[in-house]
């Protein structure tokens, strides 16, 4: 084993590499913002009186969890423009496919957060006389959000690893940059080691920072 | 819809059967290897987070915290690339088992430590005082308490597994993400094949989990 | 009697908590088929103590012997004993805990003949009928099949007892047993551990049943703050203090001592 370490290369490519990093970033952001809002109209929905709009997003949110995203990216990149869609460029159709994946988990957690809602909150709600939407939206989904916050920034961390495989369509993410200065340096172990660390720093200087989040709008029992 | 004709769905599913086949066969294979390994590598991992001298703690812990931080594609090419350039010819299938088996194993140690530490310490305790060795308290004790506790997340991490098998297309193992793409390179039929793939695995993971949650139901009435 | 060699040896056993020291000093001995009584207040050290002697904690000082052998620690060192030698002192000595600690996953037949089978490594066959005898002894031989779930607090603490006495130790360690029982339940144990003390076996008891404490023990032992404070017959020790911390512990138990 005489492989010799020349990370010269990784430092004259390692803006591109950090430019990968930040979309990554992007698209989970993005893909997280839109995906609290599916999960949230599902998790309502969920709620709902009519058995058919329940039986229909539970359909949804088990066929999403329990299919690879892998082909779901594919689906949607390769078989959308089958059924006339056509403006989708990748990183839309990314997106897409990440807020439609990150929807259906983030509805289980909605749906639990709503489910162990103390009940003196939105009896107290009531007792001041707020309308059910005004109780939604200033009592309920702010307590909600409060008593998610470990889930959600356990998702975003999920979701920001899954930004990976928009390698897998050639969005220009660190996955794919890293595997791009392969194919010209075939500096492998260099390459990969740089990959897995910015990989491991992100993620737990997201961690770290949801961390200080949670802290600070901790659910008061 | 229901025609037989070339060019059909039905038709095409029929010439493209072998090839889908044996790539469901690969994810098959590829995920009970995964998962076996993942479980063995857990089981061990587990016991030595929770009871191991502070050395083995820390590169365990640094283990399962590195593999928790870098997305399952990066391990996977890692792995391939990685191994290869250091002279270690192994088949892209073989580099697979390895790194989705190390991934599952980091995942399943952190579970096995969290069961094994919610169980009451009395249980430990009584097992010490009729004079069971360390190795004993484990096996007849402690592991069988541990399993009940362990079945909803394993279970869960086995439907990961699953899922990750596609990954593995990337490096080109053909299971049956892959054989479902080189089926539509022939006959275009893009949303029916990756519909019916896809159905496939949300059928046998949603199996896979409801029967977890039966086992579950069954062995609830022991209360531990 | 007393001038045998004794069955418990404490030798000025002293015992930290990080800064705290719980443990200042034991000395105790037990002769064999004593029923020696360990009172206090909590905090007083008994249950730390009692955790001591099957090495289920350790100890910083000090030496306790049993049957004449050192328990947990190199004969003339501080070091400890393999795990192995540990364990096969602590087959010899059994322990019965505050919260049964039965393990969920087996049968009370099976509980009992796990330590019977896997410690002393005796036949299945063997094991079962001992199992059975102690079961019935303790009356429980109609629940030799039930799990634990199944079982009431005092059937769990019989179930208890019966596995560690199955293993015929020198000497059984009861911490608080009855403390966590329902009132009516507790009679049932009581009964069988005066039954235990009638038949011979060295018993070491912590409790705070004073009634029981009065009728069975053949010595108490007052612990106070980390050390004995006083030592005696009950009859004696109970009615006549000596000391003015004892007589005003004894003062909370209304009624017992009249």
């Amino acid at each position: 084993m005489t492989y010799q370490f020349n990370f010269d290369v990784i430092f004259r490519n390692f803006d591109k590499m950090l430019d990968g990093l930040w979309l990554g970033l992007w698209l989970a952001a993005l893909s997280l913002a839109i995906g609290v809002v599916i999960g949230l109209l599902v998790a309502y929905a969920r709620q709902s009186r009519l058995a058919g709009l329940r039986w229909a997003v539970w359909t949804y949110v088990e066929f999403i969890r329990n299919c690879p995203i892998l082909l779901l990216i594919f689906f949607v990149y390769f078989g959308l423009p089958e059924l006339g869609i056509f403006f989708l460029g990748k990183i839309e159709s990314f997106i897409l496919t990440l807020s439609i994946y990150a929807g259906a988990y983030l509805s289980e957690v909605f749906r639990a957060g709503l489910a162990s809602m103390p009940a003196r909150y939105v009896e107290a709600a009531k007792a001041v006389g707020l309308r059910p939407v005004q109780r939604q939206v200033y009592v309920i989904l702010p307590v909600m959000f409060r008593i998610t916050l470990p889930s959600l920034s356990n998702n975003l961390i999920s979701l920001f690893k899954d930004t990976s495989l928009a390698a897998a369509i050639a969005i220009p993410e660190l996955t794919f940059v890293t595997r791009q200065i392969n194919a010209n340096t075939f500096r492998v172990m260099e390459s990969w080691l740089t990959a897995s660390a910015l990989y491991l720093v992100t993620c737990y200087a997201i961690a770290w920072l949801l961390r200080r989040v949670e802290r600070r709008y901790a659910v008061i029992r | 819809m229901f025609s037989f004709e070339p060019g059909s769905f039905l038709f095409e599913i029929w010439v493209a059967r072998n090839g889908l086949l044996a790539g469901l066969a690969a994810t098959a294979r590829l995920s009970a290897l995964t998962i076996a390994l993942g479980s063995l590598i857990g089981l061990l991992g587990g016991i030595g987070l929770t009871y191991g001298p502070w050395p083995l703690r820390i590169l365990l812990r640094a283990y399962v915290d590195a593999v928790r931080g870098i997305p399952v594609l990066v391990l996977i090419l890692f792995s391939y690339y990685g191994l290869a350039l250091l002279g270690i010819q192994i088949s892209p299938f073989t580099a697979g088992v390895v790194a989705l088996g190390g991934f599952c194993g980091a995942h399943m140690s952190e579970t096995v430590r969290g069961a094994i530490e919610s169980l009451p310490a009395g249980q430990a305790e009584a097992g010490k005082a009729i004079g069971l060795t360390f190795w004993q308290r484990l096996r007849y004790v402690l592991l069988p308490q541990a399993i009940r506790r362990l079945l909803p997340p394993w279970v869960n991490t086995a439907v990961e597994m699953v899922k990750g098998t596609t990954l593995l297309s990337i490096i080109g193992v053909v299971e049956l993400l892959l054989a479902t793409q080189q089926t539509i390179a022939r006959n275009y039929l893009v949303l029916q094949f990756y519909f019916a793939a896809g159905a496939l695995y949300v059928l046998f993971n949603f199996a896979i989990s409801q029967l977890g949650a039966l086992i579950e139901r069954r062995t609830a009435h022991f209360h531990y | 009697m007393t001038d045998a060699l004794p069955l418990l040896r404490a030798i000025d056993v002293h015992k930290r908590f990080g800064p705290t020291e719980v443990l200042k000093g034991i000395d105790l001995d037990v002769q064999q088929g004593e029923v020696v009584a360990i009172i206090g207040a909590s905090g007083s050290g008994k249950t730390t103590f009692l955790r001591c002697i099957n090495l289920l904690e350790e100890f910083h000082q000090g030496e306790i012997q049993v049957d004449g052998e050192r328990i947990g620690y190199v004969e003339g060192s501080h070091r400890r004993l393999s795990e192995a030698a540990v364990s096969a002192q602590r087959a010899r000595i059994g322990m019965v805990f505050q919260s049964y600690n039965l393990f969920p996953h087996m049968t009370a037949e099976q509980n009992v003949t796990l330590g019977l089978i896997k410690v002393q490594g005796r036949a299945k066959a063997e094991a079962v009928e001992i199992a059975r005898r102690w079961l019935d002894r303790v009356g429980l031989s109609d629940r030799r099949d039930h799990y634990p779930y199944q079982l009431s607090g005092g059937q769990q603490q019989r179930v208890a007892i019966a596995r560690a006495v199955a293993m015929e130790p020198k000497l059984v360690l009861f911490d608080e047993v009855t403390s966590a029982l329902d009132p009516e339940l507790v009679a049932e144990v009581l009964a069988v551990m005066q039954d235990l003390a009638k038949s011979g076996m060295t018993m070491l008891v912590v409790s705070h049943e004073m009634l029981f404490v009065r009728e069975v023990a053949s010595r108490v032992v007052f612990m106070e703050g980390g050390r004995v404070a006083e030592q005696g017959p009950p009859g004696e020790l109970l009615v006549n203090p000596k000391s003015e911390r004892l007589a005003s512990f004894l003062g909370r138990f209304h009624g017992v001592f009249r």
